[in-house]
C-alpha cells in the first residue's frame, strides 16, 4: 500500500496544475472541450501502474502527458502551423499507445517537411475518433494509417480505421451537433468558417472509416 | 474462497489493481480478469465472483450492459458492481444508479479506496 502513496502524491500536483491552468483562463467549458478528461484520468491510471513495472515507460508517458496538456491549453491562433498541430496529435498518439500496447497499431505516411497552416485541434480529434471510435470498439483492436501529403494545389489529410465503422445511419447524424461524434461537426464547421472545405468521410460498418480534408498549399 | 473479477480493456489498469490487490489473493482471494463485456459475462456466470471492478467502455459490450445484465439476472444479483471508471459526469454517476451499481469510482483512484471496498464487502482487514 505505501508504495502507491508517493505516486498518488504525484497524481494530485498533476491534478492541481491542471486546476490552476483552468482557473488562470481557461474557462471550464472549454478546458473540457480541448482535454479528453476520460483519456487524462486513465492515462494517469497507466502511469501508476507503469512506475512499479516500468519506470522508463512511466517517465515516458508522463512527458507525452504534459506534452499533450501544453498543446490543449495553451491559447492558439485560428490558423497554427503543421508542426505544432502534428506535436500535439503525436503525445496524443503515444499516450493512446501506451494505454493499449496490443489492440492500437498506426501507421504514418507523413511528409515531415511539409510547411502549411490549418486550423488548431482539427487533426488530433479526428484521430481520436478513429480509434476510440473505430478500432478500439474491436476486442482484437486494429490500425490507424495517417496520411499527410503535399499534391499540386493542397496538402491532403487523411485519417483511416480499420476498425467499427458506421451504417448509412450513423453517418447521416455525423455532422448533428448533438451526436457523440460531435468533434467532427465542430471541425467540420471549422473548416468551412475558415473558408476551406469541409470534412469527407467514407466509412463501412465492420470495415472502417476514412475521414479526410484538404488544406490549400498557398494558404 | 473470494472471488474479485477486474473487467478493464486496459492493461495497465488490469495490472494496477491486481498490485493494490495483491495482499487479498496473497490470503486466498482469487483474482479473476476480463478485457471486454462478453468475457466479463461469462467469468461472471461461472465463477460468481464477490466482487466485480466494472470499466465503463469496454469493446463490443459496455460495463453498462455488463451492469444491467447481472443486476436482472435471478441469484446474481447480489454480485456486488463497483463502476471504475474515468468518466466522472453526473450522467454517467446517474446511469449507473438507475442500472443499480452499487458503487462509482472515478479514475484516478486512490489504493486505499480500493482496499477499503474490498474489506468492507469481503468482511476483511486486509492492508490496514
Amino acid at each position: 500500500m505505501k508504495r502507491f502513496n508517493m505516486l498518488e502524491k504525484i497524481i494530485n500536483m498533476i491534478n492541481g496544475w491542471i486546476y490552476k491552468k483552468v482557473n488562470r483562463g481557461n474557462t471550464k467549458n472549454s478546458f473540457e472541450n480541448r482535454v479528453s478528461q476520460h483519456l487524462l484520468f486513465n492515462s494517469l491510471n497507466s502511469v501508476i501502474s507503469l512506475c512499479r513495472k516500468d519506470p522508463d515507460a512511466a517517465a515516458d508517458l508522463v512527458g507525452e502527458i504534459s506534452t499533450y496538456l501544453q498543446r490543449s491549453l495553451e491559447d492558439k491562433a485560428v490558423l497554427i502551423p503543421l508542426a505544432e498541430e502534428l506535436e500535439h496529435a503525436i503525445s496524443y498518439i503515444n499516450i493512446q499507445k501506451a494505454r493499449f500496447p496490443d489492440r492500437l497499431k498506426i501507421e504514418q505516411d507523413i511528409d515531415v517537411n511539409l510547411q502549411c497552416l490549418l486550423p488548431a485541434f482539427t487533426l488530433q480529434p479526428i484521430i481520436d475518433n478513429a480509434i476510440r471510435h473505430g478500432v478500439l470498439k474491436r476486442n482484437n483492436g486494429g490500425t490507424v494509417s495517417i496520411s499527410i501529403k503535399k499534391l499540386p494545389d493542397f496538402v491532403r489529410f487523411s485519417v483511416k480505421d480499420d476498425g467499427e465503422g458506421m451504417d448509412a445511419g450513423q453517418q447521416a447524424l455525423l455532422f448533428k451537433s448533438c451526436h457523440s461524434r460531435n468533434s467532427l461537426y465542430k471541425i467540420n464547421n471549422v473548416l468551412k468558417k475558415v473558408g476551406f472545405k469541409g470534412l469527407h468521410v467514407e466509412s463501412r460498418r465492420t470495415v472502417g472509416t476514412l475521414i479526410a480534408f484538404e488544406i490549400p498549399v498557398d494558404n | 474462497m473470494n472471488k474479485i473479477l477486474i473487467v478493464d480493456d486496459e492493461p495497465n489498469n488490469r495490472i494496477l489493481l491486481q498490485e493494490i490487490l495483491e495482499d487479498f489473493e496473497e490470503c486466498g482471494t482469487r483474482l479473476l480478469y476480463a478485457a471486454d463485456g462478453a468475457e466479463a459475462l461469462d467469468i461472471i456466470q461461472k465463477e460468481k465472483p464477490d466482487i466485480v471492478f466494472l470499466d465503463i467502455m469496454l469493446p463490443e459490450i459496455g460495463g453498462f450492459e455488463v451492469c444491467h445484465t447481472i443486476k436482472h439476472k435471478p441469484g446474481m444479483e447480489k454480485v456486488f458492481i463497483v463502476i471504475l471508471t474515468a468518466n466522472s459526469q453526473e450522467a454517467d454517476k446517474r446511469k449507473a444508479a438507475e442500472l443499480k451499481a452499487d458503487m462509482y469510482i472515478t479514475k484516478p483512484f486512490k489504493a486505499k479506496v480500493i482496499v477499503d471496498v474490498v474489506n468492507e464487502v469481503l468482511g476483511t482487514a486486509i492492508g490496514k
